[in-house]
């Protein structure tokens, strides 16, 4: 028997995941003849997409976004997908989510807990909603989409300016399908018949240290509007968010007066990014005159009046009725050096600026509405100083007291989807945030995004080891009754911590065999010894088996 | 060799092992053919559209896909203990554009009534 080395171990984890791929995401297509993915409108060919009707091409985006889920997760059975194109009203695209929940089955790594039906099928080698329905097709995600807006249909996130990509959208909506989202009314804190779902259990507030699984409905509802301090607690993604979102959080930190601030800031589509260093300077309120292109004298959307008072200057002013470029770009007409827009709607964080406009060449940002008026206020009374910078004190989208991946926690609640979704602010932009960023690629795993890392957290690679796999630091552990190195079976029982590490991967962590490696497991071995976690007679066949390994 | 220098050696080890491993764990076995070429199996016809009127849900009502509440709902429970609930099209997420003034849409996603309503209803 072959010692599994570091590379072995890989191997196996190789192995076993192509060994358990075996269904497929099927689309069920649910549209009548001449219809959705039936319509026989002749379409070009775009962006790798090589249907010649719209319905092919519908189809032909969809396969694509199930065929990446697929590859990235290795369902064991089969995932349907209830798809169909049909009138959804205006302005809404489309809608998606599990069909059911199920908790209590063979498998699940949490008890008394829901899970959505294909993520609990993966765990528990069985259709559950198949056996509750007795229909073999029934399916586990219900998607719509509208057949009343203009999406790209390409699969290359080269979408065409003023469409929205569907293959990015569909990776998103499956997503939430797929597991991406919890059962609990965030407003009210209320849980689904009672009972947590597996979504919330790593649902964390870092203000309390609870985790909304252990929370009372009141304190649910109070976490969900904690902006910025709810993060996503699973080790699997803490430790890939340093692979994946940037150094540097914007900002609006206000010099002076003393005690105001720092502003959670959304970034704009367009100008230069903020910089670690910043832009400072003195805040000036924009003024402008109130007419039809916009109503009040603080909404820029007129050449600035007070253009002497604002160049050099960070300029203050208001969303609303005109875009945001033609706003910067009065600002910066009159002079100024930054723009900081307050929100004109409770929320937040405050979401970005979009827009495009290659001739902005200052920094601009959106603050809440919250944070707008205090700025305001301070202005009535005196001079207000800010730097619109990049906080390198921390990645873009964590929490300032973990690090960890911020959730989306809005306040008010009922102005955004909100938990289910990553922190507006991550950076870069991350499949699953509540907006839909045009720089988004159909990539869903490190080092571009944590959509993957976080389904990994929740069950989607579970070694059924006992050991949740959003606090396993080691799945796909060796299963071994006893610990193997080589040829040698020792006569060390091969513990499971609750890390989920077993001492074999302590074994494997020590790499080849060799001198070092000898020595290495030897000290291990005295360890696990010294911690009463083996006795001396299996704590000695552990290092005599590597002994025994590195002289083969 | 010490305990402290196998322990190192092993804490660098370790790292490079979860990495890989959570590496090929979280899917890094993406093929660019399996992107460019899905060949992934299709239901459709008369047995797609029997599942749509099965299970489908009916016309979309923003109402019903945005409703977070298990009110009226009812689990079951199986032999071997499973517990099922049917969603009956709830707790879905909604996907919407709203105009972004420059010929654009900004587009979001909610699983809240009134974002929805607010978005939808023009608001930039």
């Amino acid at each position: 028997m072959r010692r599994l080395s570091g590379a072995t171990f890989l191997g196996a984890v190789l192995l076993a995941g192509a060994a358990l791929a075996q269904g497929q995401i099927i689309i069920i297509n649910g549209d009548p003849p001449g219809q959705g993915f039936n319509d026989p409108t002749p379409a070009v060919p775009i962006g790798g997409n090589t249907g010649t009707t719209v319905g092919a091409q519908r189809l032909q985006v969809f396969e694509t976004a199930a065929a990446i889920w697929e590859e990235t997760l290795h369902p064991k059975l089969d995932i349907r997908v209830l798809a169909t194109f049909e009138p959804l009203g205006t302005n809404v695209l489309g809608s998606a989510g599990t069909t059911f929940i199920h908790a209590d089955f063979p498998g699940a790594e949490l008890p008394g807990t829901w899970y959505h039906a294909a993520l609990a099928n993966q765990l528990s080698g069985q259709d559950l909603a198949a056996a509750e329905t007795g229909d073999p097709n029934v399916p586990h995600i219900r998607a719509r989409f509208t057949t009343q807006f203009a999406f790209y249909f390409g699969l290359d996130n080269n979408e065409l300016p003023g469409t929205t990509d569907l293959l990015v959208v569909l990776l998103h909506e499956i997503g939430h399908g797929l597991g991406f989202a919890n059962f609990a009314n965030e407003a009210t804190g209320a849980l689904t018949l009672g009972l947590p779902d597996v979504y919330s259990q790593y649902t964390l507030d870092v203000t309390t240290g609870k985790v909304w699984n252990q929370m009372t409905d009141a304190e649910r509802a109070a976490s969900a509007i904690r902006v910025g301090l709810v993060s996503w607690s699973g080790v699997n993604t803490a430790k890939d968010t340093p692979k994946v979102l940037q150094l540097g959080d914007p900002t609006v930190v206000i010099n002076s007066p003393s005690g105001l601030g720092p502003f959670v800031a959304g970034t704009a589509s367009f100008g230069p990014a903020l910089t670690p260093g910043g832009t400072s300077a003195e805040v000036v309120q924009a003024l402008d005159p109130a007419n039809a292109n916009g109503p009040t004298t603080f909404d820029a959307c007129d050449p600035l009046t007070n253009a002497a008072a604002v160049a050099g200057k960070i300029a203050f002013l208001d969303r609303g009725t005109c875009t945001f470029v033609v706003k910067v770009k009065n600002a910066q007409n009159a002079g100024a050096i930054a723009v900081i827009v307050r929100d004109n709607a409770a929320g937040d964080p405050p979401a970005g600026l979009g827009g495009t406009d290659p001739t902005i060449t200052i920094p601009s940002v959106r603050v809440s509405i919250t944070a707008g008026n205090s700025i305001r206020a301070a202005l009535a009374s005196g001079p207000v100083t800010a730097t619109l910078k990049l906080d390198a004190s921390r990645r873009a989208g964590t929490d300032s007291v973990r690090g960890l991946m911020r959730l989306a926690a809005l306040n008010p609640v009922a102005l955004g989807s909100s938990i289910s979704h990553v922190d507006s602010t991550a950076f870069p932009n991350q499949l699953m945030e509540p907006a839909i960023n045009a720089d988004l690629t159909k990539v869903v795993v490190v080092p571009a995004d944590l959509t993957t890392s976080v389904f990994t957290d929740i069950g989607w690679f579970s070694d059924q080891d006992g050991v949740p796999d959003g606090v396993d630091q080691c799945i796909g552990s060796p299963r071994s009754e006893l610990v193997e190195i080589g040829s040698c079976v020792t006569k060390s029982p091969n513990l499971v911590f609750s890390n989920g590490c077993r001492i074999a991967d302590l074994v494997n962590f020590c790499g080849q065999p060799g001198p070092g490696f000898t020595e290495c497991v030897r000290g291990l071995s005295d360890q696990l010894y010294d911690a009463h976690v083996l006795t001396k007679r299996e704590a000695q066949s552990l290092w005599q088996c590597a002994k025994a390994a590195s002289r083969d | 060799m010490t305990r402290r220098s196998c322990c190192t050696g092993a804490a660098r080890l370790r790292a490079r092992v979860t990495a890989a491993a959570a590496g090929i764990a979280a899917g890094l076995l993406i093929t660019p053919a399996a992107l460019a070429a899905p060949n992934k199996r299709v239901v459709d016809g008369a047995e797609g559209q029997r599942v749509a009127a099965k299970h489908g849900g009916g016309a979309f009502k923003a109402e019903t896909a945005t409703n977070r509440s298990s009110a009226g709902l009812t689990g079951t429970r199986s032999a071997n203990g499973t517990r099922s609930l049917n969603l009956e099209g709830r707790y879905q997420h909604v996907h919407f554009a709203v105009p972004d003034g420059a010929g654009g849409y900004a587009v979001g996603c909610t699983d809240d009534l009134a974002t929805l309503r607010q978005a939808t209803g023009g608001a930039q």
